[in-house]
């Protein structure tokens, strides 16, 4: 198996694209750090799930929007699995809201899980990263390269992530290690029920999308895990598209609703 | 051309560099002009003088746009002195070479403080005047945001944050006619180089790199960034416009063999 021997220590490991990236990166042989905020019996859940696979899994609970968090987490790698060969940097957090709304404690607490910690995590990763080279891949949002309804604070901070990682790949290719971010569009996770109208970006992904469905966390987890392999050797710095099609083509008649049957959307429940 | 007669304009990092050199176009232009600055009281003075020497009125602000509300109390000091406001550029900024590995969280969330959260706040405390007039709002982004530039992570990643917030603020906002973009210089002669260990070498590059037009000089961005404030652009929303002088255009690999390993380094 290609990554028998390694670890990775995933970010949000324990949920959603974290998880779904945990899960493939365990078939592929790695074992895994997950961290995760406070959900006990999730981490649980999914540590009981990898290591079914025959891995070895350390589970650490610690707040990344937080300094003294992304700190104590290295801590108990120190004490644990001492070893990282792939940083996932994938937990995140954001406000909703309009640009308009938007105050200084939830664009700073977007700004610090997103960007702050994403960038004091990888310095903390990087002394094992050096060991014998290694990669960084991270999630980041369609949102970032286009504005969505009401996520300026996700959007625009994910934005600065992506050009943090493309920083990360430049300065540390020196030391074997290669950094990389896919940039998702709308993923089936508890974070679409954050948005104002969840429904609505539900149809318009199925509707607007050339793969005609909502995106689920293993479409992206399997591009994070190519990333995190060597079959991406000759990436550094990008971040990848993934969005089912959606921003491919303007359809004014989709748009002027000749082609959308105006019942289905009541139906599904977007009011 | 008077694009801006009878209009005001207010630009914060008024007293130097980009934000200086804009604020004197637009009175050339015909704007009335509120310039923010820092602390530096005699250069404030002096762009005031210039502006007024231009037959429009001048008024500069003391304000540090870091601080908790600063932005609010600054219009509000501001609507004082004037009665509309039409055009505002955050040009506000001060770039720190620092490499990851070395980067405090303090160098990181001050560049973010002032690139990005001050730009967010001055532009909605401007909000409700460009409201009524249809007003523009011009950012000042780098194409380090784009590009990795050597220990430029703090500014560039801030300003990738910006550009993503120019697109949501354009969005957003043009519903209520007000339209915001933003120019991505490349290095600008403002005084930083002279603070950089590795300003020598960044101005030796450029010189090489943009043959013929060298470092640009505030002066080259102004006219970029009162194009995008005035009406000719007005189909122009929520883009990041580059003006590097084709620095990060392209690769020519031969030069750059020629660079690092001297003239007579052969390429074939």
């Amino acid at each position: 198996m290609e990554l028998e021997g390694k670890v990775a220590l995933i970010t949000g490991g324990t949920r959603g694209i974290g998880l779904a990236v945990a899960e493939r990166l365990a078939d592929l042989g790695a074992d895994l750090i997950l961290s995760y905020k406070r959900d006990h019996e999730r981490a649980q859940e999914a540590k009981a799930k990898l290591e079914a696979k025959g891995r070895r899994v350390q589970l650490i609970a610690s707040d990344l929007r937080k300094p003294e968090g992304v700190t104590a987490v290295f801590d108990e790698v120190a004490t644990g699995l001492d070893q990282i060969d792939i940083l996932v940097l994938n937990a995140a957090f954001g406000t909703m809201g309009e640009v308009q709304r938007m105050g200084r404690a939830s664009w700073r607490a977007s700004y610090d899980t997103n960007v702050l910690s994403p960038m004091l995590t990888a310095q903390a990763a990087l002394p094992w990263l050096k060991r014998k080279g290694g990669v960084i891949a991270a999630t980041s949002t369609l949102g970032a390269h286009c504005a969505y309804p009401t996520y300026v604070a996700i959007g625009s901070s994910k934005a600065a992530m992506e050009t943090l990682v493309k920083y990360m790949a430049f300065e540390w290719a020196k030391y074997g290690i290669r950094a990389n971010c896919v940039a998702a569009g709308p993923v089936e996770t508890r974070a679409i029920d954050w948005f104002r109208y969840p429904e609505a970006v539900r149809i318009f992904t199925a509707k607007k999308g050339l793969a005609g469905r909502m995106g689920l966390p293993g479409d992206i987890a399997e591009i994070v895990t190519w990333l995190c392999t060597d079959a991406s050797r000759w990436i550094y710095g990008q971040s990848i598209l993934a969005e089912g099609g959606i921003l491919c083509g303007v359809d004014y008649d989709a748009w002027m609703d000749d082609n959308i049957d105006k019942d289905e959307f009541t139906a599904q429940g977007a009011s | 051309m008077r694009r801006f007669e009878n209009q005001v304009a207010l630009v914060t990092g008024g007293s130097r560099g980009i934000g200086a050199a804009v604020a004197r176009r637009l009175a050339e232009e015909g704007a009335d002009v509120a310039i923010v600055y820092k602390d530096n009281h005699d250069a404030a003075a002096a762009v005031v003088a210039d502006i007024t020497a231009s037959g429009a009125k001048g008024v500069a602000f003391a304000c540090d746009l870091t601080a908790r509300r600063a932005s609010v109390q600054l219009l509000k000091d501001f609507a004082e002195h004037f009665d509309r406001l039409d055009v505002v550029i955050p040009a506000a900024g001060q770039a720190e070479v620092c490499l990851l590995e070395d980067m405090d969280i303090d160098t990181w969330q001050n560049s973010f403080a002032i690139h990005i959260d001050a730009v967010l706040e001055v532009c909605q405390a401007s909000y409700p005047l460009l409201k009524e007039s249809g007003g523009r709002i011009v950012m000042l982004s780098s194409v380090g945001s784009q590009a990795a530039l050597t220990g430029f992570a703090a500014v560039g990643a801030a300003k990738a944050g910006l550009e993503s917030l120019l697109q949501y603020m354009a969005s957003e906002w043009i519903n209520d006619g007000i339209r915001v973009n933003a120019v991505s210089c490349g290095t600008v002669d403002t005084g930083n180089l002279e603070r950089w260990e590795i300003g020598d070498r960044v101005r030796k590059f450029l010189e090489q790199k943009t043959t013929g037009v060298g470092l640009a000089q505030p002066e080259d961005v102004a006219p970029i960034v009162a194009f995008l404030a005035a009406q000719e652009s007005r189909y122009i929303v929520g883009q990041t416009m580059v003006a590097d002088g084709g620095v990060t255009l392209g690769i020519d690999f031969e030069s750059w063999v020629h660079q690092a390993y001297g003239k007579d380094a052969k390429l074939g």
